[in-house]
């Protein structure tokens, strides 16, 4: 039953139009406000920085705390709500731009909040050592400070990235069809008449999203991590591992040769 | 218009300053932090070629005070005098910087980069922005003159960016060898032994031609093994001219490397002289209870 079900919705071709329609629409709603997220995020992170040091700023700091303290006391669904039904009700205003606005600005005031944890969390003697070899505030922060904040700012920015792909599921409340509404779809009782085919279907392409995005992740924070402690060292057992590959190797073939010559 | 009386008055202290030759002038500095107020009006002069000791108790506004003269900490109240400049007020507190290296407690190497990097970063930094306004300067002249404006002679810079780096790496390499640590010149900070950083952290600060070095506790975050490693250079420093203030709590380093010792107590200079006179008969209540407890 389970099986025949499975069959009928991947030898459809509608099934999968519907499927690969929904992963489409996903993907752009969650890149986009990734885009948008990291960008209001970096000017939040920057704006409360500069604003411990320069009095000036308090206005904008006070904006940004406002800011980022309604956002994350607030559930995301309710924020799309009201942009989607309060703000933006411009009739033909595009759904998935709406969508793409409430979750950017949702995902900015967390990636704000890790960027500024990250920077605080780099060593004030860093910033201090910087400043008394007479170099300005902006050449500490962007050659000292900034490198090292990377690297443990990367994980949460990471993880973030995957929370936002996920929550952009509850897009099908304004009426957009994600990739979680496909399944719905499909599986309604005048189509498959079975729902737990499509949903775990369409679990498995959550899933490949979200293991690319940690694959990359990764990526990035091993590149970055290359200037952390004994680095040196694991190059150098890194290296040590290939040699004693390479030595089994002709270990195995020597004595092949050996028990051949024997014959 | 100047009076007379203030003409005669500059003019002495003019004589006065050349004759003690004094680098930095502090006047009636003082520090809150909130309404902890840590330093409570101190003046003093440091003259080209001192060495000054700065010892005390916990808490008794050494490391502030040193911090205050490289302005990491902005004094609440009072002036300091950098080679007649006055460095509270001024725009250029980073140029002022250069001149005065500072080594820390923590020795703060920075550790994103490696040992040669360290050393190179501030020198290459500074002198490539220098080039780049040479540049523009050379441009901008040079854009006047084809609209017929008579300018002053032009001259390219003759620097390159190539130049530069050669030159800052020769440099620190000539350091790392000074120290014996050439050999390490390509690992990270993370990697060494605080003895050896705080040695690096004290080249890094050298490779600007400081003319005055800053020495925040040098040896206090320090093995006892590695304490002498530290000294030891810091004592070459002192025997070659270099002016410096040191707060610290090696008694017999102070007595030993010093021209003057001041000894601080809840944020004033309790007592001044002569190590030998520190030492050797002490006036200061506070500083005989003081000396009895650390020697």
């Amino acid at each position: 039953m389970f099986f025949e079900t499975l069959w009928e919705l991947v030898t459809s071709s509608k099934y999968w139009g519907t499927i690969l329609e929904g992963f489409y629409t996903t993907v752009i709603i969650a890149c986009g406000a990734a885009v948008l997220g990291l960008a209001l995020g970096i000017i939040v992170a920057v704006v409360k920085i500069a604003a411990k040091k320069n009095k000036k700023l308090k206005f904008f700091e006070v904006i940004c705390d406002l800011y980022v303290s309604i956002i994350r006391g607030t559930p995301v669904a309710l924020q799309l709500f009201i942009l989607a039904f309060g703000i933006l009700t411009i009739r033909g205003f595009p759904l998935e731009i709406t969508a793409i606005i409430a979750f950017g600005i949702n995902s900015g005031a967390y990636v704000a909040e890790s960027l500024r944890g990250g920077i605080q969390s780099v060593d004030a003697g860093q910033d201090e050592a910087a400043r008394s070899l007479g170099l300005s505030g902006m050449q500490s922060m962007r050659y000292i400070i900034v490198p090292q904040a990377i690297k443990s700012v990367i994980p949460a920015i990471g993880n973030e990235l995957i929370a936002l792909l996920k929550e952009t599921s509850i897009v099908s409340m304004i009426g957009i069809t994600d990739l979680t509404f496909a399944a719905k779809i499909i599986g309604a009782g005048h189509e498959l008449a079975n729902y737990l085919v499509p949903m775990l279907f369409v679990a498995l392409f959550y899933l490949a999203v979200v293991y690319l995005l940690i694959f990359f992740i990764r990526m990035i924070e091993r590149h970055f991590q290359q200037s952390e402690q004994h680095a040196d060292e694991r190059k150098l057992e890194k290296c040590r591992i290939r040699m004693e590959k390479r030595l089994r190797a002709i270990d195995e073939r020597y004595m092949k040769e050996c028990t051949n010559g024997e014959n | 218009m100047k009076t007379d009386m203030q003409e005669i008055k500059d003019q002495a202290a003019a004589q006065k300053g050349e004759q003690e030759d004094v680098l930095i002038d502090i006047c009636g500095l003082q520090k809150s932090f909130g309404k902890n107020a840590v330093l409570r009006g101190i003046d003093t002069k440091i003259c080209r070629g001192e060495k000054v000791a700065i010892i005390g108790p916990s808490g008794s506004g050494k490391s502030t005070f040193l911090r205050c003269l490289n302005l990491l900490e902005e004094p609440t109240e009072g002036n300091i005098y950098f080679e007649g400049e006055d460095i509270v007020h001024t725009k250029h507190i980073n140029e002022c910087r250069r001149k005065m290296g500072m080594v820390f407690q923590h020795f703060n190497l920075f550790n994103n980069l490696t040992v040669i990097e360290n050393i190179m970063f501030a020198p290459v930094k500074l002198a490539k922005q220098r080039l780049k306004k040479q540049k523009a300067h050379y441009r901008w002249q040079k854009f006047k003159r084809f609209f017929g404006a008579k300018g002053e002679e032009l001259s390219a810079p003759n620097d390159s960016v190539a130049k530069i780096e050669k030159a800052a790496k020769d440099r620190a390499m000539q350091l790392l060898a000074r120290i014996g640590l050439a050999d390490k010149a390509s690992v990270y900070p993370s990697t060494l032994s605080g003895g050896q950083r705080q040695r690096i952290a004290i080249v890094r600060a050298l490779a600007m031609n400081p003319k005055v070095m800053l020495f925040d506790e040098p040896t206090s975050a320090l093995d006892p093994e590695m304490v002498g490693e530290v000294l030891e250079l810091i004592k070459e420093l002192a025997d070659e001219g270099m002016t410096m203030v040191i707060v610290t709590h090696e008694m017999g380093f102070a007595r030993e490397v010093a021209t003057r010792v001041l000894f601080m107590a809840d944020g004033k200079i309790a007592e001044q002289g002569p190590p030998a006179q520190i030492f050797g008969a002490p006036q200061n209540a506070r500083l005989r209870d003081f000396l009895s407890k650390v020697l």
